[in-house]
């Protein structure tokens, strides 16, 4: 079990906005569908869902299990405008890598938010006892290439023409490794 | 602008520093990716002595400087503060454009 004690927990954005980030709650769908309306179609290409249905969106907050996956989410006022979710295998050769997913509202980007979830989601796989966090990003999202980067992941392959999105049209996918502190490199 | 032996001398001691002061402030914190990173920022120093010329050593010292600017983040971060960003200085540079902002 991963310690959720910092939570809730207040930042600062570049605009002086303060937003709360905090573990999903099954109360969160709502809030949840909004966020996920907003965003533009190439960040819903990963789902392995179809995010579009109300009832798939309902289901995620209401069977959560934050040992498998824990979703934080930000919350600017009443709204989510961020989520930063830590997939994690319990067991089997897998279980020391988390998978980092990170999606920005629109309307919340070049604010330092996603640098932020960042932050806390290497702060939970440190406190996980992970020894590397992955990121799947699409070759298009620069602006999320970049600022893992920035936070000291580093890509670790491109895939020509490998994933497709919702339209069919094909992607490169970035793969990105961060190494923890338990391996010391 | 080209930095002479004077200003890599005086970058490196003022690098040394400012690691020191993260390292007593870090202290208190429970940040293992921003210890993580202050370790590589001193190994970075290291890598270059005092009065170490070159390119290299100044690459170095650059990685020092990056390294830090991520654990001065962290530090910001856990105590809710508005993130740092070195575009906030770009007055200070010389140089057209600073390298990097917030983009995400």
């Amino acid at each position: 079990m991963i310690p959720l004690d910092r939570y809730p927990k207040e930042i600062t954005l570049r605009d002086d906005a303060r937003a709360v980030l905090r573990p999903m709650r099954s109360g969160d769908a709502d809030g949840l569908w909004n966020f996920l309306r907003q965003l533009p179609e190439i960040d819903k290409s990963h789902f392995h869902e179809d995010v579009d249905r109300r009832e798939v969106v309902e289901r995620w907050a209401t069977s959560l299990d934050y040992d498998a996956a824990l979703p934080i989410l930000a919350i600017h006022g009443e709204r989510v405008v961020g989520s930063a979710t830590l997939f994690r295998n319990n067991t089997g050769w897998k279980q020391r890598i988390g998978i980092v997913r990170i999606l920005i509202s629109p309307d919340h980007r070049h604010l330092g938010l996603g640098t932020a979830m960042i932050r806390e989601i290497r702060h939970l796989g440190e406190k996980a006892g992970l020894n590397y966090l992955l990121a799947e990003v699409i070759e298009e999202q620069q602006a999320a290439v970049r600022a893992l980067e920035r936070m000291g992941f580093e890509k670790a392959v491109v895939y020509r023409n490998f994933v497709n999105d919702r339209k069919g049209d094909l992607h490169n996918l970035v793969v990105l490794l961060h190494p923890m502190s338990c391996l010391g490199i | 602008m080209e930095a002479n032996s004077i200003d890599l001398r005086r970058a490196y001691h003022q690098l040394e520093r400012l690691l020191r002061d993260i390292a007593v402030a870090l202290e208190k914190e429970d940040v293992p990716a921003a210890r993580l990173d202050l370790g590589k920022a001193f190994d970075a120093l290291r890598a270059v002595g005092p009065g170490e010329e070159g390119p290299e050593a100044l690459r170095h010292l650059d990685h020092a400087l990056s390294y830090a600017h991520r654990v001065i983040g962290d530090l910001l971060h856990e105590k809710g503060l508005a993130p740092h960003s070195p575009a906030d200085f770009a007055g200070w540079f010389d140089a057209a454009e600073v390298p990097f902002r917030e983009d995400w």
